[in-house]
């Protein structure tokens, strides 16, 4: 039996008579490591289409096209026609070609092995490069995983339908897309598929590219136990704390554009913000448009939402625009501005996060589609705030008919540690 | 009082890009803005003049790549870089958005190529690719004056813990008789994990 090792205050290795080594370590000199860690690296194999199956009956490495009816197919560039590409020099078309039937439809997937307990993220660009109106062609992007009795249960899903105008949308370039599943992956699945499901009711011509699909962990440790292996760590969760940002609920009442925002002011202003159908998701959008005078003057309007969020998370602030129209004399005067700020008991506004937006290149970014825009604050929410403003500051000087799209927007926090508690032996 | 944690491993938590939405324009020879170094210019340049027409992505201003017209198809670049101080351990996300405006041509197609790039020098004067982003533009019918789109990259592997400078780079390349003026704002890189492998490597308490 060994004897007990007598501790020493001089060196943490001791070795007693029997030749047992044991090594003493001082708690405080290391740093807490991830028992249960997700990836850090990209989990989708080819998401930029660069490389080709040998597989004569699929078109890229890695990726499998499912359930194809009637002449729809899933191809690099035809010869015919020049590549046009996110990244790199490939990218997946979706394709239809003449057929009996309106009815097209197709699927890419691939299945990717996760981690239990971890939260992903989806991101992909895509480009409706042709179609026609009335053809209702969509792209749904989807992250899922399937019980034992077959069912799919959605973790994220990227639904892109063409509402609205349709020359708004189509060969607008790429628009990029991203959005991180709510809850983590159960702890008793180990599988996901990512799926891209396209269709649309046409007689063929319609064509949609697919390029930089990515999945990615954004939490650093898993919570699920598993050989032992488990995580009681606290990280600030990554849901979407925006209620109704992709402005699908459109039962907002009066001063109420969509469900859960407010217009400033809510009336009087000489511009306003609508409910609209040119989507970047969904079907639904807001679109700031300015009221008609009979001079050029200044006009304005806000969009707001109060956000419950977390003491010390730091925030994510994403969402899409599209200046859809550059009113009569507005010059280079419109601006959107997208702010999350919090307001002291004195009623003064520290902005987190302040993404000003100006259109001043005349018509070459008038009308352009969708751009997307993210930036996490520098700063976590103060130890003393629980709620942020999320706005919109919308502005022109013109006559009439400037208007702008606003959609998809996303306030999450990065799942890192919050950095606020109350008895850590931290700066005060 | 209000208790804010600390950690000795934590990477940066704010913006490492330095005026990353070319708000700041330079008059120091060889950086048309502030921070951004202009790299061996040939037939193209950084164009920071604020009398050219501008679609900003944010803010009111942007880089503009522009190369300009030759008689012949000749080869024609610049780049775009700034360096930046990092922690060694940490993974870094690299985001930004380009504009290609105007599209040269040729007797058959320029193809211009923007390449983002993140690499660090090591000891012996290679440059170590951590991210690169290579943005064809192959159509002239569907590529040019689209607006704006969003590009993010996040590094494969950890700094090593040697290395603690980073160099971020835009390299514009095309062979091209007609030049062409692509657009670029938005810059940004932020550390994308909380917490350096490399204090964990330290500090870790293994035999």
């Amino acid at each position: 039996m060994a004897k007990k090792v007598q501790p020493s205050h001089d060196s943490p290795v001791k070795i007693d008579n029997d030749k047992h080594l044991k090594i003493e370590i001082d708690s405080l000199k290391c740093c807490h490591l991830p028992d249960c860690p997700c990836e850090t690296g990209e989990l989708i194999k080819n998401g930029g289409f660069e490389i080709l199956s040998t597989d004569d009956f699929q078109a890229f490495a890695h990726w499998k096209a499912v359930n194809p009816v009637s002449n729809t197919i899933v191809s690099q560039a035809p010869t015919d026609m020049t590549p046009v590409q996110y990244e790199g020099i490939r990218a997946a078309w979706f394709r239809t070609e003449v057929s009996d039937l309106e009815q097209h439809s197709i699927s890419l997937q691939q299945n990717v092995t996760v981690t239990p307990g971890c939260i992903y993220q989806l991101s992909f660009a895509e480009n409706l490069l042709a179609g026609s109106p009335a053809t209702f062609p969509s792209l749904v992007g989807r992250v899922y995983y399937t019980d034992s009795a077959g069912n799919q249960f959605d973790l994220i899903n990227i639904s892109i339908a063409t509402s609205g105008v349709f020359e708004n949308k189509v060969d607008k370039g790429y628009n990029f897309h991203q959005k991180t599943a709510d809850i983590p992956v159960p702890c008793d699945v180990s599988k996901v598929t990512v799926q891209f499901d396209f269709s649309v009711r046409d007689t063929g011509g319609t064509i949609w590219l697919l390029d930089g699909v990515s999945l990615k962990a954004v939490s650093s440790v898993s919570p699920c136990s598993r050989d032992k292996c488990a995580s009681s760590g606290v990280i600030c969760q990554t849901r979407n704390l925006v209620r109704n940002g992709d402005f699908e609920d459109i039962s907002g009442g009066i001063g109420s554009p969509s469900l859960y925002w407010r217009q400033l002011p809510e009336s009087g202003a000489l511009a306003e913000v609508i409910g609209y159908s040119t989507a970047y998701e969904g079907t639904f959008s807001v679109l700031f448009a300015s009221i008609e005078t009979e001079v050029a003057t200044f006009k304005s309007v806000s969009l707001r939402q109060i956000v419950p969020v977390t003491p010390g998370c730091r925030l994510e602030f994403s969402f899409a625009e599209n200046f859809r129209n550059r009113g009569e004399a507005a010059g280079d005067s419109p601006r959107l501005i997208g702010r999350v700020f919090w307001v002291n008991d004195g009623g003064i506004e520290f902005d987190l996060i302040n993404i000003p937006i100006a259109k001043i290149g005349g018509e070459n970014d008038e009308d352009k589609g969708f751009n997307f825009h993210k930036r996490i604050a520098d700063l976590p929410v103060s130890c003393n705030v629980t709620s942020v403003y999320v706005q919109f500051d919308f502005s022109v000087t013109d006559i009439r008919d400037t208007q702008w799209i606003l959609d998809a927007v996303q306030l999450r926090p990065v799942p890192w540690d919050p950095a606020c508690c109350l008895d850590c032996k931290g700066v005060s | 009082m209000q208790k804010y944690k600390f950690s000795r491993c934590s990477c940066e938590t704010r913006e490492l890009i330095k005026n990353g939405g070319f708000e700041i324009r330079s008059n120091e020879p060889d950086y048309p803005f502030q921070y951004w170094e202009q790299v061996n210019p040939n037939f193209a340049i950084i164009n920071n003049s604020p009398n050219v027409a501008i679609v900003a992505y944010e803010g009111l201003s942007a880089a503009r790549f522009e190369s300009s017209d030759s008689a012949e198809e000749i080869d024609k670049s610049v780049s775009l870089q700034q360096k930046v101080i990092v922690t060694p351990g940490c993974v870094y996300k690299l985001s930004f958005a380009e504009n290609l405006l105007f599209k040269g041509n040729t007797t058959a197609a320029a193809i211009p190529l923007l390449t983002a790039r993140v690499f660090y020098v090591d000891n012996f004067g290679n440059d170590v690719d951590l991210i690169i982003v290579p943005i064809f533009k192959f159509s002239l019918e569907h590529d040019p004056n689209r607006g704006y789109t969003f590009h993010e990259a996040v590094t494969d592997v950890p700094i090593p813990c040697d290395v603690s400078e980073l160099i971020v780079r835009f390299d514009y390349f095309e062979n091209s008789t007609d030049g062409s003026v692509w657009l670029l704002d938005g810059v940004s890189l932020r550390a994308a994990s909380p917490i350096s492998a490399c204090c964990e490597k330290s500090m870790k308490c293994i035999l």
